[in-house]
């Protein structure tokens, strides 16, 4: 398991990095890397675009390999919000695909509150 | 992100390389913009060294192309890899440029 840290722009510069040396010391192939990085990005601008607290942002991603898959942990500190609720439904705005592209690249997304944190994880099958 | 910028045939050709995401995708927009002020805008995007991309980088794109239409421009995409073409797939904009 690896974990990232990001709470600013630079730091997600350098979290991607750690994740792409992630991905190909654990030999996922490239068409799934791409995949998690796009994800990632994705899920890491969400976080960053939506928060409306003061608070600065602190967000931690935990990297998974298991048996099959890949899986993607996202938790930050920002404002309590569910992003899979009522989204199929929403009109899109421009620049507003990120969690399609999400849901359609990944085999498995879950949105869950823990210690009063949003955690949205993703799992991709690599198998 | 490196961009190579060539003009060949009354066409303008951006070269990207690497990932087109939100960390990068403001250098992109920043090499359209001054294609964007041409009178004839023919801009093609290759596409050949670009590893991926994100919601961001096609909002820069789908700008750009609805754009170069207000001025009967357009924007054509060559050399897409599978991974960006899922995207544009997805988001159900691959009809909405010209693929070379």
């Amino acid at each position: 398991m690896r974990t990232l840290y990001i709470a600013s722009r630079s730091q997600w510069e350098v979290a991607l990095g750690q994740l792409e040396d992630w991905l190909i010391s654990n030999e996922i192939d490239a068409p799934n890397q791409s995949k998690l990085l796009i994800v990632f990005d994705e899920i890491v601008s969400n976080i960053f675009n939506h928060n409306t607290q003061e608070t600065p942002i602190e967000v931690e991603v935990n990297c998974k390999k298991h048996a099959t898959s890949v899986s993607l942990s996202f938790t930050d500190n920002c404002n309590l919000f569910n992003p899979l609720k009522n989204s199929e439904n929403k009109p899109k705005a421009i620049g507003g695909w990120g969690l399609d592209i999400v849901k359609n690249l990944m085999d498995k997304i879950e949105y869950e509150v823990i210690d009063n944190k949003n955690c949205l994880t993703v799992k991709k099958n690599i198998l | 992100m490196e961009i190579t910028h060539t003009f060949i045939d009354g066409t303008d050709i951006l070269m990207p390389k690497g990932r087109i995401d939100t960390l990068t995708s403001p250098e992109l927009e920043t090499a359209l913009q001054p294609l964007l002020d041409k009178d004839a805008v023919q801009i093609t995007l290759d596409f050949k060294d670009v590893s991926y991309i994100s919601s961001a980088g096609l909002r820069i794109l789908v700008k750009t192309a609805q754009n170069a239409k207000a001025k009967n421009g357009e924007v054509a995409l060559t050399n897409l890899n599978e991974s960006v073409a899922q995207v544009l797939e997805i988001t159900g904009f691959q009809s909405f440029f010209k693929i070379l």
